[in-house]
Parts: C-alpha cells; structure tokens; sequence
C-alpha cells in the first residue's frame, strides 16, 4: 500500500510540474492573469471606490459577495463547533469549587453554596489542576490587550489605504481575547464576554454584511450594489462606496473576533466553557 | 430578476436570526427556518417562471459588469433545481420540530441555523455563474454538512470525519484547478471562461485543470473509486440531515458536472483525450454495479438506500460522458428525478426510525399495517426506484439507456438494466418483511406518525408521477434550450 501510494504520488507530482511548465513565466507582465479582469481593477479601483488598495477594494467590492460567502464560511464553523463539541448545560455547572488562600497556599475545595471561611488575606479561585500564575506574564497581557485592540481597529479602520482589513482586524481582536485567556485564566475571558454575547455578537457581524447587501434591494438597486448609500446618505458614488467597504469590512471583523473567541473557549474547555487550557 | 438571488439570502438570513432567536431565549427557530424555505422556495418558482418566460438571464451582483464581478447565469436548469432544493428542504424540515428539539436540547436553534445555511450552500452553487465563488459555497455546505452529519448515531463521528478528509481533499483538487485556469485565462466567470478557453484547449496546463476540476467534484459526488465516505456519511447522519444531504449534495454536483460538460470544456479538449469520456464511463458502470451489489449485503433500510444512491451517481456521471444528446437528456432528467425520489425514500425510512427506533430489516416487521401511509409514500419511492412509469425514475432511465445504446455502449445498459433489477429485488425484500411478518413484540407504538410528518411525505411523493408525466415539458423547455449550442 505504501508503495502504491508513493508511486501515485510521484505520478500526480509529475503531472503537476509538466503542467506548471506550461505557465506564463514568473512575474510576465503579459501574463493572462495580469491583463484580463485585473487591468480593470487596476485602473478603475481608485475612481470607483475611492480605495488606492486594490485588494480591499476587490475583495469588498467587485467581488464582495464571495467575501460575504467567505464571512459565513467562518461563522458557520462557529456553528459548527459549538454543534458538536459544546457540552450539555448540566455538565457545564461545577459541583466544587477551588479556592486558594494566597499568603500561605492553601486551597480549600467547597462544595456549591458553601461559604468562604473568614481568614486574613485575599481567597482567589482556580482551576482544578492549578497553575501559579505569574504576575509578570499577567501585567505585560493586561498592558499589551489595550493596544492590540488598538491595533485591530486601525487594520480595520486602514484597510483602504493599507495591507488590512476586517479579517486580519477580527483575527488581531480575537487575539487579544485569547492572550486574556492565556496569561490569567478561561474563567476571566467569559467574565468579560459571556458565550450568549460571542455569538450574537458573530450572528450580528454576518446579519450586517448580509444586510448592507440587502438594502440595495430596497433601494431598487442589484444585491450588493453599495449605490444605494448615495440615496440614503446623499454621498457621491465613491464615496458610497467606500463606506460601503468599511461597513462591510465592520461586518466581517465582528464575526472573525466573536468566532474565533468561541471556537478558542470551545476547544480549550472540551466544550464546558469552564476552565482549562 | 431579483427572486433568484432572495432563494439564496432568505436561508441566510434565517439562519441568523434562528441564532439571534436562540441565544435571546426564543423557541421559534423552527418556525423562521420554515418561513425563510418557504420565501425561498417561492422565490425560485417566480425565477423559474421568469426564465421560462424571458430566456436566459444573467445576474450581476453588486451590478459590476460581468467578467469582472460575479454573476449569475440563470436558466431553466439551474432555476428548475434551485426550487426543487428550497421545497425539498422545506418538506424535509416540516415535520421534524420535535425531533429536533428531543435530539438536540439547548442547541435546536444551531441545528436550524447549519440546516438553513446547507440549504443556502446548496441554492448558492447552482445559481452561480464564477468558478470561485462556486468553490467558496462548496465550503459553507460541507462545513454545515460535515456539523449536521456527525450528531447522528455512534459511529456517525467517524464517518463525518471520513467525508470532511475526503471533501477537504475534493474541494482543494477543485481549487488548485481553478488556480491554474486563472493563471492561463485571467478569468474566472464562466461564460468568460468558456470563451477564452477554446484557442487553448490543448494547453498542457489547461488540460491539467480541467482534469483536477472533474476530480475534485467526482469526489464530492462520490463517484467510485472516491465513494469511500458516502455509505458511512449518509447512513450514519441524523434522519433530518440525511434527508437534506442525500438528495441535494450528489446531485447538485452533478448538475456542476453538466454545466462544466456542456458550457466549459471545449469540444477540442474533450477530442484531443477521448480517453478521459471512456474511462468515466466505466468507472460510472463500475459504480452502478458495486451500489447494487452492495446494497444486496446491506440488513439496514437507510444503508441500503445509501448504497442505490452511490447507484444513481453512475447513472448521472454516466449519462453525462456518454455525451450524446438522449445520454445528456437522460443525466438532466434523472438529476431531478433522483432528488425528487431520494427524498421521499429517506422522508419515509425517517419517519420509520421515528416511530421504530432503528432502520435495521428486523425492526420493518408489519410496518404496512401499523404505518400504511407511511409505507404507502416508501412504495411510490421505491417504484420510481425502479423505473415503473408513470414515475420520474421511469423517463429518465429510459432517456439513459436510449443513449447508451446510441453510444453503442452496452456495458453502461447492461449496468442499468441490471441495478433497476436489483432494486426490484431489494424493495420487494423490504416490502415482504413490511407486509407479511407480523411483529408482536409488545409495548410497540401503534399507528402512523403525525399529519405533519405524512403530509410533506406525501407531497413528495405526489410530485414523483407528476415529475414523470412532466417528462415532456422538461425535455423540451430545459433540456432542449440548454444542449442547443451543442449541434
């Protein structure tokens, strides 16, 4: 079987290169894929969308219905995730609880319901299988999440004018969520944002791109003809455009943000969003 | 013509607002998703009616001209198979509220959210007119189907997990074929394509892609040898989801294959391989051949139903490489056919599992007099299974077999005529457990399923003679309309 599998691969890798032969050479600027559809955006990105990065203004705009496709493909793994791995209700409510006296060490294991007792010095809560946690690893995060977030939406915010977008702005975001859950603990990310607020905040990134789209319709225009802006907010036609991109683009960074922060707790907990890592 | 694109949004937008509805605590997720198949399902008649009416249409989304952004190409075809899809889903759905909400507590609503975006999926790459975005909705609907597959029985992770390596590898083989055709074409509309490509079909680089794209989808379409994940996907997957996946997802891929077969692959790329046709064909024989022998083995009602429609495959990819007018017409045919029969096959062995619990053969004793009407919609399935007119099944087979013997290939008859008995004898099997074992096992619940589970079952069922006796109408307003440039 190995040798059957080496001999069919060497067979498909030979196959691939006798066609790869056959391509334009590399960075031919008479090469079909540089002179056909791209000439178009080349020359007209700037003056319809007002957008001096082409790649932005294809993806959300001449082509944006397969970005929006795009959008849904990462919301539905959300979906999909939560589907399968999410652990019923019941399972998720712990029983006891682990507590640890910080000045000496202690850990106290209660029951639900069961007071703390009353000792000097602060009682934090951890994780069955603890930890220590390090103060400099949690001062740099909380130091560093603050502009990572920043950062994420200047990608956002930038993205016509630079390499960015509303999927690199959403992945950056959702970083800053998980290093939260990284340096300190599951339980402090779901303190911050609960699960139910993950996904609608994901459902309500899809809905918005889906319904910039859809209001073309009402206006009387094509799906996802961002025209429609020049009557709703009496702007010229670039510039509806442009802020149809950005609007689009808000879309998109919400859903990325929300499911990958979903997909990270789902994964990381075994599907009980309680703890672990 | 707005109404083809609203077929496609409106599972969209049920889908979010069946998460909205869930995570705000609502339980009327059922009732969005069948509100928003319903829209879809008239919106894609009134595109149907249109294109009958009007012709051919074109789409341009985003209104940007058509090579340069996407666009639909909208023809009988595509509209005729888009409406079965929405009403297929639709009646799938109908009856199914309890079930889901007894199988899945807490997570009901992502059921109808990943079911409304397969749909979506599914409406998506029929109506689409681009080569990417084609591949980009063949990933919503498998990941939506890979979720809705794996909560099944025991074993259906497993075999979720076989069908995601294989679709993974099947769209990524798609993929690297549209890469290399844009590197020779710089396009990616269809109809641009199908242009540009003839001055170069005997391009090694474009042969290369041609012959990646046509495996790629044989492999989502579970054509032998690349059947190994559908058996186990579909058998194993929860009713509601077989139900949708079943009868859309292999027959949706073969519509791609005869749109790719009679608007994309230039007539000189297919002369200058006459190899790759012949070869297709047998492998659709061996296919025919090994569904029937295997469902022969199969002691389960759903197994075996999966093991005929690894059968129909090679009937349509078969047909469909034949290449000869009545072949074409037999492939187009029966793509509406199966997906009309196939659903009402697994509509009723779903309603069957409701009721018994399992599909296993010792589990159907005196199903005929406990659920006659269920049983009764099994029958029309089945007949239209065989080939006994006036059902679908009947008109297409027999466009098929006339074109395998104009073709002069009678193994892919031989095949044919050989499966259609085969079935015989597999329903006629069932049927006998069915009708004359009696089971007295006790505490068994008498009496059929609910109205709203029979009605759709025989909604369905109702629309296999029809589709038959429509035969005539279809082949002259779709099928003749859509070969004309071909002569």
């Amino acid at each position: 079987m190995r040798t059957l599998t080496l001999v069919a691969l060497t067979l498909t890798a030979a196959f691939l290169f006798r066609a790869a032969l056959d391509f334009p050479a590399w960075g031919d600027p008479a090469s079909p894929a540089g002179l056909h559809v791209s000439r178009f955006f080349i020359e007209r990105s700037y003056d319809d969308a007002r957008t001096p990065n082409l790649v932005t203004a294809t993806l959300a705009d001449y082509r944006s219905y397969d970005t929006m496709f795009e959008t849904v493909v990462v919301f539905c793994a959300a979906l999909a995730c939560f589907f399968i791995i999410r652990a019923a209700r019941e399972a998720c409510v712990a029983n006891v609880f682990h507590y640890r006296h910080a000045p000496t060490g202690l850990v106290l294991t209660l029951r639900r319901g069961c007071p703390l007792p009353r000792l000097r010095g602060r009682f934090e809560q951890i994780d069955s299988e603890w930890t220590p946690r390090s103060v400099i690893l949690e001062t740099v995060s909380r130091g560093m999440i603050p502009f990572l977030q920043l950062f994420a939406i200047y990608v956002l915010a930038h993205g016509h004018y630079s390499p960015g977008g509303g999927f690199q702005a959403g992945v950056i975001f959702g970083a800053s969520y998980i290093l939260l859950a990284v340096s300190h603990d599951l339980r402090t990310l779901t303190d911050h944002v609960a699960e139910r607020t993950m996904h609608l905040l994901a459902a309500a990134g899809v809905s918005l791109y889906v319904g910039i789209g859809a209001l073309a319709l009402w206006a009387g225009m094509q799906f996802m003809d961002y025209g429609w802006m020049t009557l709703a907010f009496g702007m010229d036609g670039p510039g509806a455009h442009s802020l149809g991109i950005l609007l689009v683009e808000l879309g998109v960074a919400l859903t990325v943000c929300a499911s990958l922060t979903t997909i990270f707790k789902l994964v990381s907990s075994e599907g009980t969003i309680m703890e672990g890592l | 013509m707005h109404a083809a694109l609203v077929a496609v949004i409106a599972p969209l937008f049920g889908a979010f607002f069946c998460v909205f509805s869930g995570w705000a605590g609502g339980k009327r997720e059922h009732w969005i998703a069948l509100t928003a198949l319903a829209l879809s399902a008239t919106a894609a008649l009134d595109a149907l009616l249109r294109v009958l009416k009007g012709g051919p249409q074109t789409y341009l989304l985003g209104n940007w001209p058509a090579p340069f952004g996407i666009a639909y190409t909208l023809d009988p075809l595509a509209c005729a198979l888009v409406f079965l899809i929405a009403a297929g889903a639709l009646l799938n759905l109908w009856g199914a509220r309890r079930e889901i909400a007894h199988r899945y507590p807490e997570k009901d609503h992502t059921f109808y959210a990943l079911y409304l975006l397969a749909a979506a999926g599914h409406m998506g790459m029929v109506v689409t007119g681009d080569v990417f975005n084609f591949y980009v909705l063949i990933e919503i609907t498998a990941l939506s189907c890979y979720a809705l597959i794996s909560m099944g029985s025991e074993r259906s992770e497993l075999a979720s997990l076989n069908y995601l390596l294989l679709g993974a590898a099947g769209a990524s083989l798609y993929l690297l074929g549209v890469g290399f055709l844009y590197i020779k074409t710089g396009t990616l509309n269809l109809p641009d394509m199908a242009a540009i490509l003839p001055a170069m079909a005997t391009a090694p680089a474009v042969g290369a892609a041609l012959a990646l794209i046509l495996l790629g989808v044989a492999v989502k379409m579970g054509l032998f040898p690349f059947h190994g994940w559908l058996p186990g996907a579909y058998g194993e997957a929860p009713a509601v989801a077989a139900g949708l996946v079943a009868p859309m997802t292999t027959k949706v891929m073969a519509y791609v294959l005869v749109r790719f077969q009679v608007s994309l692959f230039p007539p000189e790329f297919l002369r200058a391989a006459p190899a790759l046709p012949q070869i297709m064909v047998w492998l659709s024989v061996a296919a025919i051949l090994l569904g029937a022998v295997m469902a022969l083995y199969q002691k389960n009602l759903r197994r075996m139903l999966c093991f005929i429609v690894l059968a129909e495959v090679g009937y349509m990819a078969g047909g469909l490489f034949l290449g000869n007018r009545d072949a074409l017409t037999g492939t187009v045919l029966h793509i509406y056919a199966d997906l009309a029969m196939t659903l009402c096959v697994f509509m009723a062995a779903a309603n069957i599992e409701r009721r018994r619990g399992s599909l296993a053969f010792e589990k159907l004793r005196g199903l005929f007099g406990t659920m006659p009407w269920t049983m009764a919609g099994l029958t029309a399935g089945a007949l239209s299974m065989i080939g006994v007119p006036p059902f679908c099944g009947f008109f297409s087979k027999w466009y098929l077999i006339k074109g395998g013997m104009a073709a002069g290939h009678w193994p892919f008859v031989a095949a044919l005529v050989l499966s259609s008995l085969v079935n015989v004898l597999l329903f006629f099997r069932v049927f006998e457990i069915a009708f004359f074992e009696k089971d007295e096992r006790p505490g068994l619940v008498a009496g059929d399923v609910s109205a709203a589970r029979l009605v759709p079952l025989a909604a369905v069922a109702l629309s296999l003679p029809l589709l038959g006796l429509a035969t005539g109408q279809i082949v002259e307003r779709v099928v003749v309309p859509l070969l004309a440039p071909l002569t």
